[in-house]
C-alpha cells in the first residue's frame, strides 16, 4: 500500500511540475487560455469548462459492476465483450444511411451500398441499381469493412530513414512530403527528360485523375500491369474487331458456352456479373457449359463437362473444332462470306492440318470428344459463345490460343448475335459521360512504356509490357530519376521476385521512389516516401466495366465516410503537387473535387420520378444505364444517310470512305456500318498484324478502319521485326514437347475470396484461404513417391522457346543447369487430387506475403501478451483476433512440424521467369517447366 | 471512496495531459530538454521517465523512428486506438462513446487531433486531463463521477497495447513512457 501511495505521490508531483512548466497538454496555449477563460477574456469560450449536466444525465445510463472497480455508472454500451451480449443486435442498422458506391477489391467494380451510422460504415451489400452486378456482391466485397478499418492501414505520410528496404521510417507532414516530391519532380521535368519520371500503377480506377496529372506533367511513362493480366486476349480480339479488346459473351441468352480456361465463377474481370449470367443462361435458358482447364477450378467443377488438356493447348483444341465444323459443313456459310475476309475454302485449307487426332496428340483430349463438342457447339448457333481468359492467354503462345478460340464464333456465325460472342465499343464510361477537358497528351517515349520487341503491345491500346520494367532497368536500357508507384505490389505479383527486389533496392537504378498505397506492402518496403491512400470507400470516381447488358452505364464511387487518419486520394493531393511543381501544371486543377465530379456526371439525365439528374442522381441511385438497344449485330446497322453525303465507295471492296476515313461497307447494296477493321469485316486474315510485325507502314489500313487512334509502331521499333501469322494458327513452346518424367508445367490460379495481391490482409477472407500447397495428380504423386502433406522442392527454369525467340531477355547472372537457366527453387507441401493434369503442378497466387500486415503474414502479433509490472496481463485481450486467428504457422520453417492449413503460403511468382508472349508481351504465367524433388 | 482534492486533481490532470501529448506526437528538442531539466526533469525521472542525456537532432530522429515503428507503422506496430484492441479494427463503438464524453465535458477533439479517430489513447488521456483540470467550484463530485465512468470506458483498455509495445520499443525513452503510462493508469484505478 505504501508503494502505491509513493507511486501516487510521484505522479502527482510530475503532474504539478508539468502543469507548472506549461507543458501539460497538446495545445501550447492551454495554460494561458485557461487563465483567460477564467477571466472571461476569451469570448464564446466561457462555456468550454465544466460539465454539461443535462447531457451527462441523458447518456450516463444505469450503473453496473466492473469487477474490482466496483459500481460504475453506465455511459454508452461498451465495446468489446459486452457488445457481444447484444448479438444479434436487431437495432444495428436502424437509422443507418445507405450510401451507394462501387467496390474495388477486384477489377469487376460491382455496385455497392454502404450502411453508414454515426459516421461509421457498418455494412456493405450489393447495389441492385447497378445494371452489371444487379445487386450481387461476392465475399471480397463484403470484406471491404476489413479493408477500411484494418488496424494496420497507413494513416500518415512516412519518410524512409535508414537504407532503402531496411524498414525504418518516420512520420512527416503532407506538406513536407509534397514539397519534397515536388522538388524532385520539378527537377526531372526541367532536366529535359520528363520521361524519366515513371508512374507505375497496379489496379487503378481513376484513369482520368492519373492521366490528367501525367499529361500535365509531360511524361508518357505510365506503366501498367495489363501485360500481366489480359494482353493476349485483348490483342486477339483487336485483331478481329479493332474497335474493342473485350468480348462480352452474351451467356444469359446462350444455349452453349464453351469455356477455355476461364475461372469466371471465381476470378474473371467480369466475375459476379458474368458468373450470374452464366448460371442464368444454364438454369433459365438451358445452356450447356463445357470447360477445358488444366485444373478443376470451381468453374470447371460446376460445368456440365470438364476436360483437362495439357497446359497451353487450348488453341490446338479450338482449331481442331473449327476444322470439324468446316469439314462437316456445320459452319455459317453466309456469315463467312458476308462478314469475314476469308472464304470457307481458304479456311479449310488453313485448318487442314489441325485435325482432332492432331489436337488429341498435343492436348490429350480425345479426338471424339473434340468432334462431339464441335458439333454440339455448331448446332446451338447462333446462341453459342466461347469464353476465355488467362487460362488460355497467359502463355507464350497465348495470342494464337485466343485467336483460335475466337474463330469458333465466326465459323458458326455467333459473332455479335443474341446469345453469342458479343462486345461493346464503349471503353468504360464512354459515351455516356465525358471527362472534363484534359491536358494535351504527353509526347515522350520510353522503352519501359513501349518496348520495341512487342509489336501488338501498343498499337491499338496502350497495353505495355510491365513485367519487363525491372529487367530493362537492370540492363541499363532505361533510366529513372523518379518513380511513383500506385496500388502496386510488384515484388509479390510479378515474375522473378528476386530481380524485382534487387532493382527496387538499388538507388542507382531507381533514384527516388514514392509509393501511394492504403497499406504497407512489398513495394512500399522499397520506397523513399510512402503516402497513405484513401480506400475506395473514402474517395470519388465515376466508373464502369464492360457491360454485360451490352448498353453503356456509369456508376459512382463516393466517399461513404471521411478518410481515416491523414489518408488522401490522388484527386485531393495531385492538384497540390501540381501547384508546387508549377510550370503550367496547376492550370489543369481549377475546381474542387466535388465540382469536377459534378461537371463529369452532368450528362446523366434527370430521373423523372425523383427529378434528380447528374451527380445528384448518382449520389442517390449509385448507377445509371442508358436506355438503348443492346449492342447486337452492330455491323448490320445502316450508315446514317447524312454520313453518306460526299462519301466514296471502293468499287472492289465496297468499303465506304469519307474524308479519308472508313465509315462502313456496302452489303447487298446497302451501306452498313460493318466492323471497324480495314476491310470493314471480321478479320480472320489480318494483314495489319503481319505488316505491323514487320514494322511496315499501316496508315492506309488504319484509315480504312476508321479507328484513327490506332497507330503505326514508333520509329524506335525499327530493327525489331517479328513474323506474326496473318491467319489463326498455333505452335507449342519448345520446352513443352517431350517433358522428362520429373518435369511438370506450373500453372497458377486465384481463389474466389482473393484478388492477386491485395486481399490477403483481410481477415474474413484470409481465414477462408490463407495457404497454397501445390496441387499434384495422384499419378504424378505416385511416380515421385509422394503422399498428401509431403514436402517437395520445386526448381523452375527459363523458357527454351523464349531463349530462341527473345534473346533480349537473357540474364547472364542466373545459374545454368543442363543448359537451362534456373530461375529459383522453393519448398512447399503438396495436396494430391484428381483435379489437375498429371503433367501439371498448380499453386494459387495471392499467398506468401512478407509485408502487408500481420494478417497477410498469418501472424497474431501485435496481440501477444505478457506481464507488465504491477498489472494483470490476462485482464485485457483482443478477443476477436485471438479467438479467430487460428492459422498461424508455429513450425518456424521446419517442414516436419508444419501443420496442414496453417501459415500464409508461398509466393508462387518467385518461381516464375519473366516470360512475355513475343507478340503482345503478355506474361506467360502458365508455361514454366519445373522439376520436383521429394524432401525428407 | 474519498473525492480527490482540487490539488490532487490538478496533479492528475497534469500527468494525463503530459502523457496525452507524448502519445499523440513525436517529441521535439524543446520538449526533450524540458523533460530532462529542472523540476520537471526531476519529477519525470522520479516517476520513472528516461530522457536521453544528450539531446541532438539525431536523438530526436531516433525517437521519431521509434515512435513511428511503435504506433504509426508501417507494419507490425501497435496502433494506440481502443477499437483496435477491443474489436481488432479501427472505428469501433469506442469512438461514439468518446464523442459523447467530449460533449459532456465540453472538449473539442479537433483542437488536439484534427480529423483523427477519437479513440486514440493520447486523446483519451488528454480528455481526462481536461476534465480533471477544468473542474469548477461545486462540481467536484460530478467530475469524479464522470471521470470514473470515463476511466472505465476509455482508460481501462490499454494493458495489451502497453505490453505489446513494451516488447517492441527500441529506445529507453519510449520504454519508460509505456511503463509510466501503465503504472499511472494502475494508480488511477486503485485510487
Amino acid at each position: 500500500m505504501n508503494t502505491q501511495r509513493r507511486a501516487r505521490r510521484r505522479f502527482l508531483a510530475l503532474g504539478l511540475a508539468a502543469a507548472g512548466s506549461g507543458l501539460s497538454g497538446c495545445r501550447s496555449q492551454d495554460s494561458q487560455q485557461t487563465a483567460e477563460v477564467e477571466q472571461g477574456k476569451v469570448e464564446g469560450q466561457a462555456d468550454r469548462r465544466g460539465i454539461d449536466l443535462e447531457k451527462w444525465k441523458r447518456i450516463k445510463g444505469e450503473a453496473y459492476e466492473l469487477g474490482e472497480f466496483g459500481a460504475m455508472p453506465g455511459v454508452c454500451r461498451l465495446p468489446g465483450p459486452l457488445a457481444k451480449r447484444n448479438w444479434p443486435d436487431r437495432t444495428k442498422y436502424q437509422g443507418a444511411k445507405k450510401v451507394p458506391g462501387m467496390c474495388q477489391l477486384c477489377s469487376t467494380v460491382c455496385g455497392i451500398v454502404g450502411y453508414v451510422k454515426n459516421e461509421r460504415l457498418i455494412k456493405i451489400e450489393g447495389n441492385p441499381n447497378d445494371p452489371n452486378s444487379r445487386g450481387h456482391l461476392c465475399a471480397r466485397g463484403h470484406a471491404g469493412l476489413n479493408h477500411l478499418y484494418h488496424p494496420e492501414r497507413l494513416l500518415f505520410p512516412l519518410k524512409r530513414v535508414g537504407k532503402r528496404g531496411e524498414g525504418k521510417w518516420k512520420r512527416i507532414s503532407w506538406d513536407a512530403a509534397l514539397d519534397e516530391i515536388a522538388v524532385k519532380l520539378k527537377a526531372v521535368r526541367e532536366s529535359g527528360h520528363p520521361e524519366e519520371f515513371a508512374f507505375h500503377q497496379g489496379r487503378q480506377r481513376s484513369k482520368d485523375a492519373l492521366k490528367r496529372f501525367l499529361d500535365a506533367y509531360g511524361t508518357k511513362t505510365q506503366l501498367s500491369h495489363r501485360a500481366l493480366c489480359s494482353g493476349n486476349r485483348r490483342a486477339a480480339n483487336l485483331t478481329y474487331l479493332w474497335e474493342s479488346d473485350w468480348d462480352l459473351n452474351d451467356v444469359e441468352h446462350s444455349k452453349y458456352i464453351l469455356n477455355f480456361g476461364s475461372n469466371a465463377f471465381e476470378a474473371h474481370q467480369g466475375h459476379v456479373p458474368f458468373a450470374t449470367r452464366i448460371q442464368n443462361g444454364r438454369f433459365r435458358n438451358g445452356a450447356k457449359l463445357v470447360t477445358f482447364d488444366v485444373r478443376l477450378s470451381n468453374t470447371a467443377g460446376a460445368s456440365d463437362e470438364w476436360f483437362a488438356p495439357f497446359p497451353g493447348t487450348d488453341g490446338a483444341i479450338a482449331l481442331a473444332m473449327n476444322h470439324v465444323i468446316l469439314e462437316e459443313g456445320l459452319h455459317d456459310e453466309r456469315f463467312l462470306e458476308d462478314w469475314t475476309n476469308v472464304t470457307a475454302e481458304e479456311l479449310r485449307e488453313q485448318l487442314a492440318e489441325y485435325t482432332p487426332e492432331w489436337a488429341e496428340n498435343v492436348s490429350g483430349v480425345p479426338a471424339d470428344a473434340i468432334q462431339r463438342i464441335a458439333r454440339e457447339f455448331a448446332a446451338a448457333a447462333p446462341a453459342c459463345t466461347t469464353m476465355c481468359n488467362r487460362g488460355s492467354s497467359a502463355h507464350i503462345n497465348g495470342y494464337y490460343n485466343d485467336r483460335a478460340i475466337v474463330l469458333l464464333n465466326a465459323i458458326v456465325g455467333s459473332v455479335g448475335r443474341k446469345g453469342g460472342w458479343c462486345w461493346s465499343p464503349w471503353g468504360g464510361l464512354d459515351p455516356v459521360v465525358k471527362t472534363p477537358q484534359m491536358p494535351p497528351g504527353a509526347k515522350t517515349w520510353s522503352v519501359l512504356e513501349d518496348p520495341p520487341e512487342y509489336p501488338l503491345a501498343n498499337v491499338w491500346r496502350r497495353m505495355r509490357v510491365g513485367e519487363l520494367v525491372y529487367l530493362y532497368l537492370l540492363q541499363g536500357r532505361a533510366k529513372l530519376q523518379a518513380y511513383m508507384t500506385y496500388n502496386l505490389d510488384s515484388p509479390l505479383t510479378w515474375p522473378e521476385e528476386s530481380l524485382t527486389q534487387q532493382v527496387l533496392t538499388d538507388e542507382e537504378l531507381i533514384n527516388f521512389h514514392v509509393c501511394i498505397n492504403c497499406f504497407y506492402n512489398e513495394t512500399a518496403h522499397y520506397a523513399d516516401i510512402v503516402l497513405p491512400w484513401a480506400t475506395y470507400l473514402e474517395r470519388w470516381d465515376l466508373d464502369a466495366r464492360g457491360s454485360y447488358n451490352l448498353r453503356p452505364y456509369v456508376g459512382l464511387r463516393t466517399p461513404m465516410v471521411k478518410p481515416l487518419g491523414e489518408a488522401r486520394d490522388v484527386r485531393e493531393f495531385f492538384p497540390e503537387l501540381a501547384r508546387r511543381i508549377g510550370g503550367g501544371m496547376e492550370e489543369w486543377y481549377q475546381e474542387s473535387v466535388e465540382e469536377y465530379m459534378q461537371q463529369w456526371a452532368s450528362a446523366v439525365p434527370e430521373n423523372p420520378q425523383t427529378g434528380k439528374g447528374g451527380l445528384e442522381r448518382l449520389l442517390e441511385e449509385g448507377a445509371w444505364e442508358e436506355d438503348r438497344e443492346p449492342f447486337y449485330e452492330p455491323y448490320n446497322r445502316d450508315v446514317e444517310p447524312g454520313d453518306m453525303r460526299d462519301a466514296e465507295v471502293d468499287p472492289d471492296t465496297g468499303v465506304i470512305m469519307k474524308d479519308g476515313v472508313g465509315i462502313g461497307i456496302m452489303q447487298d447494296g446497302r451501306p452498313v456500318r460493318g466492323f471497324k477493321t480495314p476491310s470493314r469485316k471480321f478479320e480472320i486474315r489480318s494483314l495489319f498484324v503481319q505488316k505491323i510485325g514487320r514494322n511496315q507502314d499501316c496508315s492506309e489500313l488504319i484509315a480504312q478502319s476508321g479507328m484513327t487512334r490506332t497507330r503505326n509502331r514508333h520509329a524506335n521499333h525499327q530493327g525489331h521485326d517479328l513474323e506474326v501469322d496473318p491467319m489463326p494458327s498455333w505452335f507449342q513452346p519448345q520446352e513443352h514437347t517431350g517433358l522428362a518424367d520429373d518435369e511438370l508445367v506450373m500453372t497458377s490460379f486465384k481463389w474466389n475470396v482473393h484478388n492477386h495481391g491485395r486481399t490477403m490482409n483481410l481477415k474474413w477472407l484470409a481465414e477462408i484461404v490463407h495457404s497454397n500447397p501445390a496441387w499434384l495428380n495422384p499419378r504424378t504423386a505416385e511416380q515421385h513417391g509422394l503422399e498428401d502433406g509431403d514436402w517437395i522442392e520445386i526448381t523452375s527454369y527459363y523458357s527454351a522457346e523464349l531463349e530462341r525467340q527473345s534473346p533480349h531477355l537473357k540474364r547472364a547472372d542466373l545459374p545454368e543447369e543442363e543448359g537451362r537457366r534456373v530461375i529459383s527453387t522453393m519448398r512447399v507441401p503438396v495436396v494430391i487430387m484428381q483435379g489437375i493434369h498429371p503433367q501439371a503442378i498448380a499453386m494459387s497466387n495471392s499467398c506468401g506475403h512478407w509485408q502487408y500486415t500481420s494478417v497477410a503474414q498469418a501472424r497474431q502479433r501485435p496481440a501477444e501478451t505478457g506481464a507488465l509490472l504491477g498489472s494483470d496481463g490476462q485482464t485485457y485481450r483482443d478477443a476477436d483476433w485471438e479467438r479467430n486467428m487460428w492459422w498461424e504457422d508455429k513450425s518456424a520453417g521446419d517442414p516436419g512440424k508444419w501443420q496442414r492449413n496453417t501459415g500464409n503460403g508461398w509466393n508462387q511468382n518467385r518461381l516464375m521467369p519473366i516470360a512475355p508472349d513475343p507478340v503482345s508481351g503478355q506474361q506467360a504465367f502458365h508455361d514454366t517447366v519445373v522439376r520436383i524433388r521429394k524432401l525428407g | 471512496m474519498p473525492v480527490p482534492t482540487p490539488q490532487e486533481n490538478a496533479g492528475r490532470s497534469g500527468v494525463y495531459r503530459l502523457l496525452g501529448r507524448l502519445w499523440l506526437q513525436e517529441v521535439d528538442t524543446l520538449l526533450l530538454n524540458q523533460l530532462g531539466r529542472g523540476d520537471l526533469g526531476a519529477a519525470f525521472e522520479n516517476a520513472g521517465g528516461v530522457v536521453p542525456t544528450l539531446v541532438t537532432g539525431e536523438t530526436v530522429e531516433d525517437l521519431a523512428v521509434d515512435f513511428c515503428q511503435l504506433f504509426l507503422g508501417p507494419s507490425q506496430h501497435c496502433p494506440p486506438y481502443q477499437s483496435v484492441w477491443e474489436t481488432g479494427q479501427f472505428e469501433g463503438e469506442a469512438g461514439n462513446s468518446m464523442l459523447g464524453f467530449a460533449e459532456v465535458v465540453r472538449y473539442d477533439p479537433s483542437e488536439v487531433l484534427p480529423g483523427g479517430m477519437l479513440d486514440h489513447l493520447g486523446l483519451q488521456l488528454d480528455l481526462m486531463g481536461h476534465l480533471l483540470g477544468g473542474s469548477i467550484a461545486g462540481e467536484t463530485q460530478i467530475v469524479e463521477e464522470v471521470a470514473n465512468a470515463f476511466y472505465s470506458a476509455h482508460l481501462s483498455w490499454p494493458e495489451p497495447l502497453l505490453v505489446a509495445a513494451q516488447e517492441r520499443a527500441r529506445t529507453a525513452f519510449y520504454r519508460s513512457l509505456l511503463k509510466l503510462t501503465g503504472e499511472f493508469l494502475e494508480t488511477e484505478a486503485r485510487s
